[in-house]
């Protein structure tokens, strides 16, 4: 018999050879694959070919490893309680092997009298890891919001991975984050983002668009304190320190505003607040009758609602009087604001030579091509070849906010945001089906300010803007309505403010899902000093981790993503799905192997409880308007918040897919939802068997911008306007933020790192991604240890090379970096010239020391211990952390942060 | 008949799908590749690049491998790959030293991927499917098994997914590409004469079948 497809030698029995289709879990990018199983085991993985959904047949080497992961004898196999009542980094859990019944019981038992008294003393969340990402916010988040806590924690991935530019993405482009149009651009800039090179959403196309754009000779600079991953494959790599990434954005704004004059007059007139004309207050003049933003129409002489019908122009530029009052269209107070970002004051916060920053600015002007077109399907889309984009490394500082949306600017000078060659967000707008219409998303102007506002429910708003409050939950984000993923309660200073508030209620029991919230968060000992305090900890997990041994009361064994179903790692275009003209995809995820052992579907495990506590109506009804919202009106946008509103929706608006009263399986919601969306045709057994619906996007989905009446704020108006009230609730709650970071001028302000380093702890220290790794589950995968440990930075600590000699440190040295409040990380030193002489690296969130992952354990080096947990080392803006610490460097003799590890 | 490699270097960003793809085709043991990616740096900070390299046996034309063997193991087929008959191989590694880019292994012992945990379902499927023998030395043979199913069924190494070898279809950035040197007409042909496709260390007089593209 001739087997084809796979390596066979000689002739062994073959019963089954079989492909199934479904999505990678390696990260939570969820690339479309195909998985061989053969005798009833998966023996490959590839990428599925004909699929625009990740890397056309490619995959990373992590979507392999899957297989190792999915038979790891290491696993989860039964529920497991503790038996060992104490509980702390390295404690030993003695765990007893328990029934699902027994767990469910005391669970249910628990949950029942917690929401009875208060349900905010239920803390539930989560981390997109071993591609259970996706079942974050509508599996657990949603149980969460119906059972009506608020108390929601994401633990490290959220936390450090984009706040700043998850609150900007949806700012501007009403999605999850931004990569280049790579297709047309020709000139691209990357700030501490490793699009095209590392892990994470929509990983899969882009690697292959980015490899396709740098073959054809589109030119990539890459700002970032190491050559590795985007350093390592740029045109132009350019080192600067960590933090500085916003001044530098600035910089070249400013000479492009007011050197070269280069700028997208239409663009700023009709797709931003840059006409909407501000007072002495820094706040718009608003028409008093209707409450809108006035904008000055020169040709007319007179001010104007924003939307008038009537105008014949905007002005952007000047100074005017309405009804007494002095005021600027908001361009003009940008344009002046950014004269002091002098490539010199740039220079000296960053390390880039001035004459660079001209250089690229120039560069970036004259590639930007404002004012030509471009022909699409017979369509004509304005041509900006240009695309800026920052990501984790440039954001992930104290001045996150204005970092990021200092980096948009320069994007939306020159008009290149969701047009052709320019700066995409992921998929925001979404035509829908042809044949049935549905799974549509079309992102809309506010009602008050015409401001872009996502179609569907995503995490960062901001519009409606909500009115600042003292904070009634733990994660105090209701004190800034900008705040994205909040530090808070894991933190060294949240008692502080819960005492002054008066300690409501305290935490009771706390539900987590495929998340290591020791090895993952900063600074394992406060978040282990908070973890302590919580009386009863329950998780769902597919591998050991140090959360689960040192922390949990009980563990539920999960399903890995080849086990499982899943609906929403399809949803969310704004999260993953393919940009620019790249197909349209709606891919299922599904088993291509049973669960073994007892493992069960943490999502049919919440069901199950729902169930058991009275709970499985609501969330039911809350289903049916989530995936209403898909069918065509947004029922629910805005952020997860919303999701606690879905009881109040108006009954008929939603289509009734699941009865209040039914007790569907996952598989059974799948196949009602598919057929929704797609038709009676594309039920769960068509989806089962094609792997995926795929159909054409059009030029104007993938090119919205010119297509939607929005504008964005290249103002940031909204925080000016909450300031006042964001103080005023701060006093109550003992909060003090760095208050001058609430200008609605985008600015430039020193990151907390800057300000720690000094002649002792005299190195920037940071971490980044590496492809070979996603949250701290990767290591324990033996083909991704394997290889991480053939290459020479993946488990090793970085530095220049002369930076090393200095210090009298070489390669293969045992080294220590500590912190300034005296946290200790230990690794292996490998020196390099592609790095910036002020830092030391290390790679991902190795250094593992969980007895139940061997194969991880001992590799690599786990940066987070290093970091401090409050609100100084937070964002006051969008509360993204401080992800970068000052240390000092020197020889060790052993690995400190082992001292007491259980081997 | 004489299949090659090109690899584009402007693609590849060193993923290491290349080398697990190829350690999931064949069951590679533990701390065996038939497949590397090497890591580099070139220049001085802060003008520097980075060097990525997928690597693996370069099938050469003149292999000092097939020279060295003893026992008649090591042999070149009529289509230029080079493979070893483990029946034959008696493990003495005279080859693993002649060969000048160290791109060949001996399999020693049998060890667990899980150490002291006993082998897993998917460990103990790859000793039915693709066994190997202990005390020979092994390599890459560009996939022979699927070329020569491939062919047999009327499909296209190098253009057919299923007759092509693993690492070139898991590839991601579409870096390496597969086909016969002989016919000037050849995909592989136009890229490695448009692109300026080079060998590695042609000093060595070795002739490989693989051409890397910068």
């Amino acid at each position: 018999m001739v087997v084809t497809g796979m390596s066979v030698k000689g002739n062994p029995e073959i019963k089954e050879d079989v492909w199934i289709r479904t999505t990678c879990g390696g990260c939570y990018g969820t690339c479309a694959i195909r998985v061989h199983r053969v005798n009833g085991v998966i023996v490959k993985i590839e990428g599925e070919p004909d699929n625009d959904f990740g890397a056309r047949g490619g995959l990373c080497a992590k979507g392999e490893a899957m297989i190792q992961a999915l038979y790891d004898p290491n696993r989860y196999n039964y529920p497991l309680r503790r038996t060992n009542p104490e509980k702390g980094l390295f404690v030993d859990p003695k765990w007893k092997r328990i029934s699902w019944d027994e767990a469910l019981t005391e669970i249910a038992e628990r949950l029942k009298k917690i929401r009875k008294e208060n349900p905010n003393k239920l803390l539930h969340g989560g981390t997109p890891s071993a591609g259970s990402g996706p079942d974050l916010p509508l599996g657990f988040g949603v149980f969460g919001a119906v059972f009506g806590t608020k108390n929601w924690y994401i633990g490290g991935a959220g936390l450090h991975c984009g706040s700043g530019s998850h609150m900007g993405a949806g700012l501007y482009h009403a999605s999850w984050s931004i990569v280049p149009d790579w297709k047309y651009c020709n000139y691209v800039i990357q700030m501490g983002s490793n699009k095209g090179t590392a892990s994470g959403h929509s990983m899969g196309f882009n690697m292959r668009l980015a490899a396709d754009a740098r073959a054809r000779g589109a030119k990539i600079v890459v700002f970032d304190p190491i050559c590795n991953f985007a350093g390592g494959k740029a045109t132009e790599w350019i080192p600067l320190l960590p933090g500085s990434d916003g001044i530098v954005a600035l910089s070249m704004v400013n000479i492009l505003l007011n050197e070269l004059n280069v700028y997208d007059v239409e663009f700023i007139k009709k797709k931003t607040n840059g006409p909407y004309l501000i007072g002495p207050d820094q706040l718009y003049l608003r028409d008093k009758a209707t409450g809108k933003p006035l904008i000055w129409d020169p040709v007319e002489n007179k001010a104007k609602v924003f939307n008038d019908p009537s105008i014949k122009d905007f002005a952007i530029l000047g100074n005017y009087t309405v009804n007494g009052v002095k005021c600027s269209p908001a361009f003009q107070l940008v344009k002046d604001h950014v004269k002091q970002y002098t490539p010199e004051w740039a220079e000296q916060e960053s390390t880039v030579p001035a004459a660079t920053i001209r250089r690229i600015a120039r560069e970036y002007a004259e590639a930007a091509q404002v004012g030509t077109t471009i022909e699409i399907e017979g369509e004509k889309f304005p041509l900006r070849p240009v695309a800026c984009i920052m990501f984790r490394g440039g954001q992930g500082h104290t001045n996150s906010a204005h970092s990021y949306t200092a980096m948009c600017l320069l994007n939306a000078i020159v008009g290149a945001m969701d047009v052709p060659g320019g700066t995409l967000g992921w998929p925001a707008y979404v035509g829908g089906y042809p044949e049935t219409g549905r799974f549509k998303v079309i992102p809309y102007p506010d009602s008050r300010d015409g401001m872009l506002t996502a179609g569907t429910f995503m995490e960062h708003g901001p519009w409606p803007v909500h009115e600042p409050k003292v904070p009634s939950d733990m994660t105090m984000k209701e004190l800034v309505p900008t705040a994205s993923f909040s530090p808070q309660p894991v933190t060294s200073d949240f008692d502080k403010y819960w005492n002054k508030l008066g300690r409501p209620y305290e935490i009771e029991m706390a539900m987590i899902f495929g998340a290591n919230m020791i090895r993952s968060s900063q600074s394992r000992e406060i978040t282990a000093e908070f973890w302590k305090k919580i009386p009863f900890i329950v998780t769902f997990n597919i591998l050991p981790n140090e959360f689960c041994e040192g922390f949990a009361d009980i563990v539920l064994p999960d399903c890995h993503p080849l086990e499982a179903y899943c609906l929403f790692s399809s949803h969310g275009p704004f999260f993953n799905h393919p940009i620019g003209m790249e197909g349209w995809c709606f891919p299922i995820r599904q088993p291509v192997v049973q669960p073994a052992y007892e493992r069960r579907n943490k999502v049919e495990v919440l069901w199950e409880l729902a169930d058991r506590i009275g709970m499985r109506e609501e969330m039911n009804r809350y289903y049916n308007v989530y995936f209403s919202s898909f069918g065509g009106e947004p029922l629910i946008s805005g952020d997860i918040n919303s999701a606690r509103g879905a009881a109040q929706i108006d009954p008929s608006k939603a289509v009734t897919l699941i009865k209040p009263e039914e007790k569907i399986t996952y598989a059974e919601m799948m196949d009602r939802v598919f057929k929704y969306y797609f038709g009676p045709n594309h039920d769960l057994k068509y989806f089962s068997e094609n792997g995926s619906l795929q159909w054409k996007k059009k030029a104007k989905e993938a090119y919205w911008r010119w297509h939607v009446d929005v504008r964005i704020p290249i103002y940031l108006e909204h925080i000016a306007e909450i300031k006042p009230k964001v103080m005023e609730a701060a006093k109550q709650a003992g909060v003090e933020l760095q208050w001058e970071q609430f200008t609605p001028l985008i600015s430039y302000f020193k990151p907390q790192i800057a300000k720690e380093v000094n002649d002792e702890y005299d190195l920037y220290s940071f971490s980044y991604r590496d492809i070979l790794h996603n949250g701290t589950y990767t290591m324990e995968m033996p083909w991704l240890d394997e290889v991480s440990r053939m290459n020479p930075y993946t488990y090793n600590i970085t530095m220049n090379a002369e930076t090393a000699k200095k210090k009298g440190l070489k390669d293969g040295d045992l080294i220590c970096l500590e912190s300034r409040r005296g946290r200790k990380v230990t690794g292996t030193l490998k020196t390099m010239q592609g790095q910036h002489p002020k830092t030391v690296a290390i790679a991902a969130c190795s250094g593992a020391w969980a007895k139940g992952a061997p194969i991880a354990f001992g590799k690599g080096s786990n940066y987070n211990i290093l970091l401090e947990s409050d609100f100084d080392h937070a964002c006051p803006v969008c509360w993204s952390q401080e992800t970068a610490t000052a240390v000092k460097v020197y020889k060790a003799d052993r690995r400190y942060e082992y001292d007491g590890v259980r081997r | 008949m004489r299949w090659g490699m090109a690899i584009e270097l402007k693609r590849c960003i060193g993923c290491y799908a290349c080398v697990l793809a190829c350690k999931a085709e064949h069951f590679l043991p533990p701390d065996i590749f038939w497949n590397r990616v090497l890591i580099g740096e070139k220049g001085k900070y802060p003008t520097v690049s980075k060097i990525i390299l997928s690597v693996r046996c370069n099938q050469c034309a003149n292999p000092k491998c097939v020279d060295a063997c003893p026992t008649g193991a090591t042999q070149k087929r009529e289509d230029g790959i080079v493979w070893i008959d483990e029946d034959k191989c008696v493990g003495c590694r005279y080859c693993m030293v002649a060969c000048p880019y160290q791109m060949r292994s001996f399999y020693e012992h049998e060890k667990e991927y899980f150490p002291g945990q006993g082998l897993t379902e998917h460990e103990k499927i790859g000793r039915i499917l693709y066994p190997h023998q202990k005390g020979v030395v092994q390599k890459c043979v560009f996939c022979k098994e699927r070329i020569d199913a491939g062919l047999a069924k009327g499909l296209k190494p190098g253009v057919d997914r299923d007759a092509s070898p693993a690492c070139q279809i898991i590839c991601p950035t579409k870096a390496i590409h597969f086909g016969d040197l002989d016919d000037p007409n050849s995909e592989i042909n136009m890229i490695i004469q448009t692109k300026k496709g080079h060998q590695f260390h042609p000093e060595f007089d070795t002739d490989p079948s693989i051409y890397y593209i910068d």
